[in-house]
């Protein structure tokens, strides 16, 4: 007896069968055994349970998102990137401000997000990391006009400014991870911000060749 | 289609903080969203790098995009729609690669009479990432997202006919795979 193909058994399942084949299948087994495996084939497709996330999305997306927060200043709807509440209140009970001791700040001064002394509330320590936050996009803002600059100082001062407002970052997140060292978010600001400084160290030192000014 | 996933206490709330830039908020869509966005695309691509690429596309996607939501439709929705959208502007020149056929296809043959045990979900999975890239879209939209053919051929750029065609070849791929024992444990050396 020559049996139906799996494709005219597959059609079956969708669409019923025929009168001559559906007397194939009242006398053939084998047919009839292979269209039910193939109805829980697709049962079964339909019950596959979910793969788990990997971390790594989460991670991704939250760099790519913070990244695109330094276009917000020229995006017709900013993108304000807030941190976690847990993560403020760390930087706050902490009372580590955001400086630690750099020196490399230029003359806009991004010491002037850097604040002295312990935030008073939360809400003082949200502002803080989003003074940060705005410091860093203002410097990205000037990067865009730095190829045109060609005053060596002024290029310097370009260049410290953005560097500072990516370490008043990586100190603020770092200031909260001693508290929430788990925290994702938390993390991604810190790589972020690293991974940025360093994508900029290497981006100038190739336009400006062997001589790396900034240092 | 099925569009049902993952839902939150309220939800028009974080989506609105969302939008604000909360990144708190924009984990917590994540989080109720994830598992079946990332199962979507992890079927669809057939491959696990492939899949976190696309996942974070359509996160990053939808938080730009976060505006454009209307809440006409359920936020579940419209992510899930994302979603495919996103992988199937990826996958679908994949859609008509040619397709090798199997070395031989054992249907019928001499263990095709016996009782079947039940589906090995692992199996199951692992020949399904064994498809053709077309097999297996159609198959994955139609089979376990519940699309139609009319929904699928406009998604692919095909004829509802090449989307019944393409399903019954990628079911009957299927069998084949499972019977020959490909995507069983002791494949894995195999992939």
């Amino acid at each position: 007896m020559s049996h139906l193909t799996r494709e005219t058994l597959s059609r079956i399942l969708d669409e019923g069968a025929e009168p001559d084949v559906r007397s194939h299948l009242d006398a053939c087994g084998v047919c009839r055994a292979e269209l039910a495996a193939m109805g829980e084939l697709k049962l079964e497709l339909a019950r596959l349970p979910h793969p788990p996330v990997p971390e790594t999305v989460w991670s991704g997306v939250i760099r790519r998102i913070v990244a695109e927060g330094k276009a917000a200043s020229r995006a017709p709807r900013p993108v304000r990137l807030r941190v976690p509440l847990q993560a403020a209140a760390a930087v706050a009970l902490l009372g580590l401000g955001f400086v630690g001791g750099r020196t490399t700040v230029g003359p806009r001064d991004a010491g002037s997000v850097a604040v002295a002394g312990r935030p008073e509330t939360v809400e003082q320590a949200i502002e803080r990391v989003e003074n940060a936050g705005n410091a860093y996009r203002e410097a990205i803002s000037d990067l865009e006009s730095f190829e045109a600059v060609t005053d060596p100082q002024q290029r310097a001062r370009v260049v410290f400014e953005r560097l500072a407002a990516l370490d008043l970052l990586a100190d603020a997140s770092r200031s909260a991870l001693q508290v929430v060292p788990e925290d994702p978010v938390v993390n991604n600001y810190l790589y972020a911000a690293l991974q940025e400084r360093q994508r900029l160290e290497a981006s100038l030192a190739s336009a400006a060749g062997d001589e790396v000014f900034w240092r | 289609m099925n569009s049902s996933g993952g839902g939150m206490g309220n939800e028009p709330l974080t989506i609105q903080r969302a939008r604000d830039g909360d990144v708190t908020a924009m984990r917590e869509l994540y989080e109720a969203h994830a598992g079946r966005v990332f199962a979507i695309l992890r079927r669809l691509a057939g491959d696990d790098d492939l899949a976190q690429d696309l996942a974070q596309d359509v996160w990053v996607t939808t938080f730009r995009k976060l505006d454009g939501f209307e809440g006409r439709s359920a936020f579940g929705t419209w992510l899930y729609r994302v979603a495919v959208n996103t992988a199937l502007g990826r996958l679908r020149s994949r859609a008509r690669e040619p397709v090798v056929e199997m070395a031989h296809d054992n249907w019928p043959d001499a263990a095709s009479d016996r009782a079947e045990p039940a589906v090995d979900r692992i199996a199951l999975a692992r020949a399904l990432d064994r498809l053709p890239a077309g097999y297996r879209m159609v198959l994955v939209l139609h089979d376990v997202e519940g699309y139609t053919h009319e929904e699928i051929a406009e998604e692919l750029g095909i004829a509802p006919g090449t989307s019944k065609s393409q399903l019954h070849k990628a079911r009957a791929r299927m069998r084949q795979l499972l019977t020959a024992g490909v995507g069983k444990v002791n494949d894995v050396a195999s992939h």
